[in-house]
């Protein structure tokens, strides 16, 4: 889980909720175009997502001023659920495992962790056969924010070339 | 002259609209759906490409441009024209296809190529013997990359298993790195192969794929990770092209190691097609390094797709059936005198590709890093596709052809814009259907339901269900119980002054409150007016 670990065991406390998941499922199932992500940098501002934080600290998590904060200065972060695990989620009965993944792009083991409590982890696979709901916190920028403006010309990010020291045609 | 010079603009018109109306999306074809936008935009690689530097307009030889930068959909005036300079549209630009199969949101796969167009390729070498070769200068080129992205529930963008590379003919096979633990058992089928490297990208969060793509012959590869030196780890003693995987996070900065011969432009890409208000520019004739953006265009919504077929104005050959009931031209249209080697996404196919040395001595295949020989590698035994176009029109086919280990490729199709399937994918979910509105109305207390007494009485108002607020009201009243309603109110309470001269009627009221998705109305029953005595 990486450096999400932290956020996604919030989340897990927060989860125990009864409440708190009735609100997070409604809010994923009502975001626009099926996009079935909620921006954790709303924090700020989102009801539903103030609710989660607030819970999780009533669990023993970190303040959700100080949480919310750090969600704030990361380069993006979402809660997501795939659609048809949410559809399936009955949030009164069911406690969803919370997960998270630093570079869902590129790798996705064969078998990785997530929380089922804050205190407990279980497996999940990777190849995808989980039919249980999970919430995965993923560093992505929220779709909303479609915003691409970057780190072009005079940015720290720009390409270095070095020259290789053996040749090739 | 003159009369040749009209007739064939006239052929010209007749010709586009015929190719407009035979080589547009399919009657009933669908948009492409956002969420696969989505897909297209999180998978897309950066692009390091080099460029040359013994030509004075590196545009003109490695910048990544539309077929149609010159603002028309002809091929046979694109190398004279970006020779010249004459570019209308050089804004930077991918062209894309996508494929998804799996009616479920984590079953399947999204098959998406990504490919680059350059209007020449000014130099490279073509073996034709053991001791023999011939220049492989030509006007046009298309190269790219193909991903197997596997669906996941993990993530709405799916996990890249598996891709390959157009270089000269050949699709290069690329996966995971097994250290990575990722797909694991995902292998190519033959052949040498390379691995997937990742940039992370701080601006947007994203892990993105690095692609290379060599100066001059446009020969496109996965980059490869070129960090561990020593002979037992990873690529310890290839020709140490490629890039560094960590370097954003550690260093701040992309960085790629690169042929002495050339210098590197970093592309990114946009969030859509490339338009300068985004920040999206056409690099100029000048440029050779530094970081851009590069916009991405669907292949159906381009002219590649519209002018695949006879009579095209951008390809030319002989009419390939590329599956699906589909026909499409070998070879993008050179100038007049002038040759082609290039050819679209629907003629590759795979194979030994053309840097092979016949008689079966030093098969040679550069391969810009994932060699294992230092500048070439001798095992070029790659697939070769049974029919053309089945990237696009079979990619699971062809995703089987390629590579073991990759599960649920019977997972039927449920988008695709160059086969018989276009969109059979389930609805998204929308929004749930809001709550019934309720509304009722709270009479003023008053014994009976008579008023028997001059003043001001007020009516409230319950809401709830529905969407939620901001709600509006509508009060009406029942004029003299005629059953015909006037407006009294706009309100959330309504007040009416009844006075003796009311006597002898009712106050019968009706609510209607709307919000903004629905609607509820409430009726209530009559109070009567008796006052007595009537002061006047």
């Amino acid at each position: 889980m990486g450096d999400l670990s932290g956020i996604a065991q919030h989340v897990a406390a927060a989860m125990q909720s009864p409440a708190v998941r009735a609100v997070i499922a409604a809010e994923l199932k009502q975001a626009p175009n099926g996009i079935t992500q909620l921006d954790l940098q709303d924090c700020g501002r989102n009801a539903a997502i103030k609710a989660m934080l607030d819970e999780g600290q009533r669990r023993g998590g970190a303040a959700p001023g100080t949480l919310c904060s750090a969600i704030a200065k990361a380069d993006g972060m979402v809660l997501y659920m795939d659609r048809d695990l949410l559809a399936r989620w009955d949030p009164a009965a069911v406690v969803p495992i919370v997960t998270a993944l630093a570079h869902p792009g590129a790798a996705l083991p064969a078998g990785f962790r997530g929380y089922r409590t804050p205190e407990e982890t279980v497996d999940l696979p990777g190849d995808g056969s989980v039919t249980v709901p999970v919430l995965v916190v993923l560093p992505n920028i929220h779709p909303s924010r479609k915003s691409p403006r970057p780190e072009l010309k005079g940015n720290a990010q720009s390409v270095t070339i070095a020259q290789p020291a053996k040749e090739a045609p | 002259m003159i009369n040749q010079t009209s007739g064939l603009s006239l052929r010209a018109v007749l010709w586009a609209a015929i190719a407009l109306v035979l080589g547009s999306r399919q009657a009933g074809a669908q948009a492409l759906p956002a969420y696969l936008f989505d897909v297209v935009y999180h998978n897309a690689p950066f692009i390091v490409a080099e460029t040359y530097n013994a030509f004075g307009n590196p545009e003109a030889a490695d910048h990544l441009l539309k077929v149609d930068f010159d603002c028309d959909d002809r091929g046979d005036n694109n190398a004279p024209n970006i020779i010249a300079r004459t570019v209308c549209d050089g804004g930077p630009t991918a062209y894309f296809s996508i494929a998804e199969t799996g009616t479920t949101s984590s079953s399947g796969y999204y098959f998406i190529g990504y490919y680059y167009y350059h209007p020449r390729q000014p130099a490279g070498t073509f073996y034709v013997g053991p001791f023999g070769s011939q220049s492989d200068a030509h006007e046009h080129d298309l190269e790219g990359v193909w991903f197997i992205v596997k669906k996941s529930p993990y993530t709405p963008y799916g996990t890249l298993y598996a891709a390959v590379s157009e270089a000269h003919g050949a699709l290069i096979p690329f996966v995971h790195n097994p250290i990575d633990g990722v797909a694991p058992g995902v292998a190519a089928v033959a052949g040498t192969y390379g691995y997937l490297n990742f940039w992370y990208q701080p601006t947007t969060g994203i892990t993105r794929p690095v692609v290379m793509i060599r100066a001059a012959t446009h020969g496109t590869y996965m980059a490869q990770d070129n960090t561990d030196q020593s002979l037992l780890v990873r690529w310890g003693f290839h020709g140490a092209y490629g890039i560094d995987p960590r370097s954003p996070q550690v260093y701040g900065t992309y960085r790629s190691t690169i042929h002495s011969d050339s210098r590197g432009i970093l592309y990114m890409p946009m969030n859509g097609g490339c338009t300068p208000w985004a920040g999206c520019y056409r690099l100029g004739p000048y440029v050779r390094d530094g970081s851009w953006y590069y916009g991405l265009q669907e292949v159906a919504t381009s002219p590649i797709w519209s002018q695949r077929a006879p009579p095209s104005f951008l390809f030319t050959g002989a009419p390939l059936d590329i599956g699906a009931g589909q026909t499409g031209l070998s070879y993008f249209t050179p100038s007049p005198g002038n040759v082609t080697g290039a050819d679209p996404m629907w003629a590759w196919f795979g194979g030994r590709g053309n840097y092979v040395r016949t008689l079966g001595l030093n098969n040679h295949w550069y391969t810009f890093g994932i060699d294992l020989t230092g500048s070439s590698n001798n095992d070029v035994w790659w697939p070769s596709s049974p029919s053309y176009g089945r990237l696009l029109t079979n990619p699971a086919a062809e995703a089987g052809l390629r590579f073991t280990g990759l599960t649920e490729l019977d997972a039927p199709m449920v988008y695709n814009a160059y086969g018989t399937t276009w969109n059979t994918r389930p609805p998204l979910p929308g929004p749930p259907p809001p709550a019934p509105l309720s509304v009722s109305i709270v009479k003023p207390t008053i014994k009976l339901s008579i008023v028997t007494a001059e003043g001001d009485y007020t009516w409230t108002s319950t809401v709830s269900g529905g969407s939620g607020g901001p709600y509006t009201y509508l009060w009406e009243r029942d004029y003299q119980n005629s059953g015909i309603y006037y407006e009294v109110g706009r309100d959330a309470s309504l007040t009416q002054h009844l006075a003796c001269y009311d006597n002898g009627t009712s106050v019968a009221l009706k609510l209607t409150v709307t919000s903004p998705v629905t609607s509820g109305t409430a009726t209530n029953s009559a109070i009567n007016v008796d006052i007595s005595p009537c002061p006047y």
